[in-house]
């Protein structure tokens, strides 16, 4: 419990707990570790303990520290509903706005998205107008870390136009390169930030291309190298900052890099309506950076503790299904190639076309509806992995004892914003009522995830799913499996196959689908052929 | 009245009292009973021996010791000071009393971890915990650092019947000294050689005793033994056991199943769809839900497994060879209540499997229940000793 402050006092944490509920004990699978946890402290357990707080209601209780003391941050976008509760809601005139009040404790996007981040270890990018607290809000996150002001100050990287690698990375020791005979023998000064949990680079699309390459190693790599020296960053959060992430920026952002980054979060403008609230900062002198309380700082070893309760979460089966499902809609393109496997939009950009100019033909589907028209690109394993991260943390920070389709419903947006290049000659786009989503691709990308999981409803894969079966026989393993049962699976994949043909066409989960049954019918028969030969 | 402190052991004690009084303060608020003259007398008894000469990381160790007594006598799972007997001592006060002081020389490394470390162990073990506490402290000569420690943990761990962590253990196994592998595998009389032979066999199938691998003869002459006659023995001993053994042994009787989460009201029973994956995990079906058993030679655990959605496999009488195959059953390994078990490839007569209500059958095993026992119990093939 925080100590008594008086009411506004910018040091008062929330009261624990932050989430009023019952939070149900995520199903346990075994863990060796298990072997040597329990009452009696080890090192690992004794940073973790001091205040007994379990470690999401910490993160909880900086998110609540943040949004009410350090950043002023009144935009309840994250949303999140009670099932089977009314939400109200009401529409303005104009173009219709729709303001839905959320039954379930929502949240800031700005300030919630980088706290996962921290939490998860991933890179962030805060993009918006100057003045909207992107580089303060990451400033918030090193101090929460256990770094001090002084430490994060001089660990920022300020991007500008004549950023070398040296000011990035750091120089051979003088000494050391007059001296060396050999390029093993200089020694480098390593820059003191490339070591710390939390990195900062302000102004990313300000730093000249060459340097941008060797950010990309260290952000995607984790390592840094100048004259075949190199050194090991640890697992960090990385906040970056742009003014505009357009191409505003002095040099434009390798490809690469921009790839790199998992997820997007927008400042945005301040509300007026607040203005006392800056009036009490300017007349008090309120410096939320120096005032911290230290019941929110985590040690190295909570943050490990966490990441690693966080990549316990859960994800049921039943949501991965949505999550494959809705992945499945945008690198698909029937017009493509001839056989299935090329069915890509890769394909299409290989042979420097445009997704564009090939979907302009027919190919037998509703184009306003089907979602593969909509995108030039498909996601990529690095999108989905983050998704099942920011998912799990989500999930994690919430209390839940296990990812919901709300998380996935939150998180994918920010994740997928840099990640999905919208296809603006897509009939989607045409409609009247879908103008909108050529400008806000946020609401464009949670759209999308809600059709998808209407289009899975519709077609009610939760109950026939023509690949489970399969998944949970092929699961046990093949080893010991009789001939029969072999060839009774293979049967049974030529039949799915048949049906699938038979009644729909190849859409983009249908192509997924015919792809790992085609997979596993192709491991059958290398086994029936092994199996066969060990007979002889 | 604890009797007096002397020694280094008196003068930490003396150094850091302000401190140390406040810890026993702060574990009394958690634990009300405490009682500081009890706390007395277990300082009195444990501390001596840890002190040693004042050599470096000392102070750390009893630090880490003074916490750990804290907590166990505060949760009242330290015993009776100096009243130790068969009856009355706990995992913590075996370990506090007898084993650390053995293994003092490589807890200096990592006092509070590795304290806190095997103290979590030896009371996640539950009964075993007593015997796994003692038998840590025979490691002491045999191992070079701290974290070999740990792996012998592992292993020992597994040995005494927690089989979720065998595939850990074999490679917690082959980072340690030989003599301290063997010892964890309750082999110590074995040479040398002999533990790379065990883990290997047991690896390959883990429902065989280490002790049934080999001949008196064989073990010991396995020092005399050349590479490739060394190779020839190890590669007998990594077989698959047989499909079609020419005989079956009873290897286990899994459990009375009672505790995992209440007791069984009935006898449970075997689930299945053909033929087993894995010879190392069954599933059983009880008024109460579904139960994962994780099982092999060393022991087995028991634990409920509510997603998975398999069918009872009952023993039933023969059915028409017409009616078999219209049911698509007939490749599938079947038991009838005379005791035969027959498949496409073989039959054979298991006398002791009569009887039986369900089974569970996969490579070289068989898993049965009987309708009035409350027990799993496990068939394997007869291997005779190398």
């Amino acid at each position: 419990m925080a100590a008594a402050l008086p009411p506004r006092d910018p040091r008062q944490l929330s009261s624990f707990p932050t989430t009023p509920k019952a939070v149900a004990a995520a199903k346990h699978e075994f863990d060796v570790a298990d072997l040597y946890a329990g009452p009696a402290q080890t090192d690992a357990q004794a940073a973790a303990s001091a205040g007994a707080l379990p470690l999401d209601e910490k993160l909880r209780q900086a998110y609540f520290w943040i949004v009410n003391h350090a950043i002023i941050s009144p935009y309840y976008d994250m949303e999140f509903n009670e099932a089977n509760k009314a939400v109200r809601s009401f529409k303005f005139g104009g173009v219709g706005t729709e303001v839905q009040l959320p039954s379930d404790m929502s949240y800031s996007s700005f300030v919630l998205l980088p706290l996962l981040n921290f939490a998860a270890r991933k890179r962030a990018l805060f993009i918006g107008g100057p003045g909207r607290g992107k580089t303060a809000s990451a400033i918030l996150l090193g101090l929460i870390a256990g770094y001090s002001l002084h430490d994060i100050r001089r660990a920022v990287q300020h991007g500008q136009p004549q950023m070398t690698i040296a000011d990035l990375l750091g120089n051979p020791l003088p000494k050391a390169l007059v001296q060396a005979d050999e390029m093993e023998d200089i020694k480098i000064a390593w820059r003191k930030w490339i070591g710390m949990r939390v990195k900062i680079v302000d102004e990313y699309n300000r730093i000249p291309t060459r340097t941008q390459s060797a950010l990309l190693t260290l952000m995607g790599d984790g390592y840094a190298e100048i004259l075949g020296q190199t050194i090991e960053s640890p697992e960090s959060a990385w906040f970056l900052t742009a003014n505009d992430d357009m191409g505003g920026g002095t040099y434009q952002v390798i490809e690469a890099l921009k790839d790199r980054i998992d997820i997007v979060i927008k400042a945005l403008n301040f509300n007026p309506r607040f203005l006392g609230d800056l009036l009490v900062r300017v007349e008090e002198r309120v410096k939320p950076e120096a005032i911290v309380p230290p019941e929110i700082i985590f040690t190295p070893g909570e943050l490990d503790q966490a990441y690693q309760q966080i990549l316990k979460v859960p994800i049921a089966r039943e949501i991965r299904r949505r999550i494959e499902f809705f992945a499945a809609q945008f690198d698909f393109c029937d017009l493509a190639a001839q056989d299935l496997e090329y069915k890509s939009k890769d394909t299409i950009r290989l042979a420097g076309k445009t997704l564009s100019s090939v979907c302009a033909n027919d190919c037998g589907r509703d184009k306003v509806k089907c979602l593969c028209s909509q995108t030039e690109n498909g996601l990529s394993v690095r999108a989905l992995l983050t998704i099942l991260t920011f998912s799990k943390t989500l999930a994690w920070f919430r209390g839940s004892p296990e990812v919901t389709l709300q998380d996935l419903r939150q998180v994918i947006p920010w994740i997928l914003h840099e990640k999905l290049v919208p296809n603006p000659t897509s009939p989607f786009f045409d409609q009247a009522q879908n103008g909108i989503y050529r400008i806000d691709r946020i609401a464009w990308i949670r759209k999308a995830f809600d059709a998808a999981c209407d289009e899975f409803v519709r077609l009610d894969l939760d109950r026939n799913d023509p690949v489970r079966d399969m998944d949970e026989i092929f699961d046990r393993g093949l080893e010991g499996v009789p001939e029969k049962d072999v060839r009774k699976q293979l049967n049974a994949i030529e039949t799915q196959l048949a049906n699938l043909a038979k009644n729909t066409k190849l859409y983009a989960h249908v192509q997924s689908d015919v792809v790992k049954l085609k997979y596993y019918h192709q491991r059958y028969n290398n086994y029936l052929r092994w199996l066969t030969w060990q007979k002889k | 009245m604890a009797e007096e402190i002397v020694g280094e052991a008196r003068a930490w004690l003396n150094a850091r009292r302000d401190e140390l009084n406040a810890r026993f303060r702060l574990a009394q608020r958690r634990y009300p009973r405490l009682d500081g003259a009890l706390v007395l007398r277990h300082l009195s008894e444990i501390l001596p021996p840890l002190a040693g000469k004042g050599d470096a990381g000392a102070g750390e160790l009893l630090f880490a010791a003074y916490e750990l007594i804290l907590l166990q006598a505060g949760r009242g799972l330290l015993g009776e000071p100096k009243k130790l007997s068969a009856g009355s001592e706990t995992f913590a006060g075996v370990l506090l009393r007898e084993t650390f002081p053995k293994i003092r020389s490589l807890l200096l490394k990592r006092p509070r971890a590795l304290m806190g470390a095997l103290s979590n162990a030896a009371e996640n073990l539950g009964e075993r915990g007593v015997a796994f506490a003692r038998a840590l402290g025979a490691f002491g000569g045999d191992l070079e650092d701290a974290d070999q420690l740990l792996d012998a943990g592992v292993v020992l761990a597994w040995r005494m019947g927690e089989p979720r962590l065998r595939s850990e253990a074999f490679i917690a196994g082959a980072k340690l000294p030989p003599r301290a592998a063997l010892r964890a595998l309750g082999l110590s009389g074995w040479p040398e050689r002999a533990a790379e032979l065990a883990f290997s066999a047991l690896q390959a199938d883990a429902w065989r005793t280490p002790e049934a691998l080999f001949t008196p003869a064989t073990l010991n002459g396995l020092a005399k033994r050349s590479a490739a006659e060394f190779g020839s023995l190890r590669k007998k001993l990594v077989e698959a056991p047989p499909e079609q053994p020419a005989a079956w042994r009873e290897n286990a009787a899994l459990g009375n199943f009672s505790g995992f989460g209440g007791a069984f009201d009935e006898p449970p029973l075997l689930l299945g769809d053909g033929r087993l994956g894995n010879r190392h995990r069954l599933w059983v079906l009880s008024t109460e839900g579904v139960y994962r058993i994780e099982a092999d030679v060393f022991g087995w655990v028991c634990v409920p497994d509510p997603h998975v959605d398999l069918p009872v496999q009952e023993v039933k009488p023969r059915q028409s060879k017409l009616s078999a195959l219209l049911k698509g059953k007939i490749d599938s390994p079947q038991l009838y209540p005379d005791g035969r078990l027959e498949s496409v490839a073989y039959g054979v007569d298991l006398p002791q499997a009569a009887g039986a209500a369900t089974f569970a059958c996969g490579p070289g095993l068989l898993a049965f229940t009987h309708p009035e026992s409350f027990r799993v119990r496990v068939l394997t093939p007869e291997r005779t000793p190398l």
